[in-house]
């Protein structure tokens, strides 16, 4: 038996402490890891849950899946590479490498959730802070973000019960915990402070806030949030998917929230970001374009909506779809995936989806922290090294997507 | 036991999905269909809207708009406002979400018409045509 310490991968937290006991090969105990981190983990050893290599179903050899992933995005005339959001960032790299050679467009699944929030972080619009900052805070807002369910040790490791030291006052640090929420949710609970509002009732709310801060009348919830705001020196937004789908990407009020919020002390926004890497992806295509998504490369560096899976999904502007360690045809609206049929999907994903299962080619690859190396971006934009505690009988994201870049003919 | 599920009534309803553990676990199980039955294709619904459909905790209601239709078990939410519907993000509600140019699909506000059954469709199946 074997005992190590490794890096979970399961969600954007990148949780630094699990243990893992391992014997033949075999996980036999996980430690520290939420209910998603040990899922992850030991689903890793469910052959029944693995892909395995194939084309148009039927089990081929690795060499083989690579040739023809290969053929088929050489053949085509407007491929597009998605994900890379559950890959180190070595392997986005080779795949942003891999797009450029190509001339095609690249996208990944923070198109349709927070990549814009993370742009206006990167760029400066908003202002972000690491893991470490927020130690020094004095009012956590979880807004829109539920992290029992999404990110489970969230609050145990980065805010309300992350401890330094020893203090008497008990479990949870000296902080106001409070969340915006739509539902009574687990997080909510325990919060200090709660303000229900409903479903896209964000916008209404930031505004009646901005209202407040001007002097301006507006309602008592809003003045009530704008008093925590007042009596604290340093504030953390933990920004989830209910903020970014309710303001439809458009955080023009959110920030200048922020920015009136400076005149009493420190703001910071976090995106509560899922895949473990897809803030690594924003960093790896930014620093490559100057984009954090939805980039084609034919005639040089290009940007915009038409670039994203959605629109040429909804144009059927692409010949070929690379899908990287992502499942858009589950996690996209069923009509909207509908469209991806009838044109050449290619999968490389460790874990069977619906993606994988209506692939054409399908290359089962390692999955990367618990079998292969590598580095990704937690969510606070802190970059973190990934340790394998187990060895890997199939080749990880970055390996496969180099061996498809040797053998594209143009 | 249900409340009146012969008498067929309907209601619009907004459908927000959430994240949920249980749902996310349940993709990676070795059951994994199973277990999906089991955490994903649920509705979390008020209790004035159980009554109006006429459906108790764990009853089959058929949630159905212009692009598709699902069938899931109902959880009483005591919390949630009358008129809305909390489901965890899956594939299931996916067969109702749309997606307009230039907007993010609407994972969080699926207008759905609701009401009680049948009663022998396997949750989460899309209703057949």
């Amino acid at each position: 038996m074997t005992a190590s310490t490794t890096v979970c991968t399961a969600c954007s937290c990148l949780c630094d402490d699990i243990g893992i006991q391992i014997e033949d090969d075999i996980v036999r105990r996980v430690e520290n890891a939420c209910r998603k981190g040990s899922a992850f983990i030991y689903a890793t050893q469910f052959e029944k849950r693995r892909n395995r290599h194939s084309i148009e179903g039927q089990e081929v050899t690795l060499e083989q899946a690579i040739d023809r992933a290969a053929a088929e995005l050489s053949r085509a005339t407007h491929p597009l590479i998605f994900g890379l959001d559950n890959s180190s960032l070595e392997a986005q790299e080779v795949g942003i490498e891999l797009a450029k050679r190509l001339g095609c467009s690249i996208d990944d699944t923070s198109s349709f959730c927070q990549g814009k929030l993370v742009d206006h972080i990167l760029s400066g619009t908003l202002p972000g802070c690491t893991m470490d900052d927020i130690m020094s805070s004095d009012l956590l807002l979880y807004w829109g973000s539920n992290p029992h369910h999404s990110h489970p040790r969230h609050l145990s490791k980065f805010t309300i019960y992350a401890h330094r030291s020893y203090s008497e006052i008990g479990a949870t640090r000296p902080v106001t915990l409070a969340a915006v929420e739509v539902r009574e949710s687990e997080t909510a609970v325990i919060c200090h402070r709660v303000f229900r509002i409903l479903p896209r009732g964000d916008r209404e709310f930031i505004s009646a806030i901005n209202k407040g801060i001007d002097g301006e009348q507006t309602t008592p919830e809003a003045k009530k949030l704008i008093e925590l705001f007042r009596r604290s020196r340093f504030t953390v937004i933990f920004a989830g998917l209910g903020l970014t789908y309710s303001l439809d990407n458009d955080y023009l009020s959110f920030i200048e929230m922020t920015k009136r919020l400076g005149k009493w002390g420190r703001v910071a926004v976090m995106p509560m970001v899922g895949h473990y890497n897809m803030r690594g992806f924003n960093h790896s295509l930014r620093k490559a374009t100057g984009y954090v998504n939805q980039v084609s490369f034919e005639n040089g560096v290009r940007h915009g909506g038409q670039f994203s899976l959605l629109e040429q999904v909804r144009n059927r502007s692409f010949d070929c779809l690379m899908v990287v360690g992502s499942d858009p045809l589950s996690s996209l609206p069923r009509s909207v995936a509908a469209g991806i049929s009838g044109i050449p999907l290619i999968t490389v994903d460790p874990f069977k989806s619906a993606t994988s299962r209506g692939s054409t080619v399908v290359i089962g690859s390692a999955v990367t922290g618990v079998e292969v190396a590598g580095t990704a971006v937690r969510m606070d934009g802190s970059e973190i090294k990934l340790a394998p505690p187990r060895g890997a009988t199939r080749p990880g994201d970055e390996e496969v997507l180099k061996r498809i870049a040797e053998k594209i003919s143009r | 036991m249900s409340l009146a599920p012969s008498q067929n009534l309907s209601i619009p309803l907004v459908v927000v999905t959430y994240r949920d553990i249980y749902a996310w676990a349940a993709h990676l199980d070795k059951n994994e269909e199973t277990m999906y039955d089991k955490y994903a294709a649920i509705i979390r619904l008020s209790e004035p809207d159980m009554k109006a459909i006429g459906v108790s905790r764990g009853d089959k209601v058929t949630l159905s708009n212009k692009v598709g239709s699902i069938v899931v078990r109902v959880q009483l939410d005591s919390k949630c406002p009358k008129g809305f519907g909390f489901m965890p993000m899956s594939h299931i509600p996916n067969e109702l979400t749309s997606y307009e140019a230039g907007k993010l699909p609407n994972f969080k506000w699926i207008d759905v018409v609701a009401k009680a059954g049948p009663g022998d469709q396997k949750p989460g199946d899309p209703r057949p045509e």
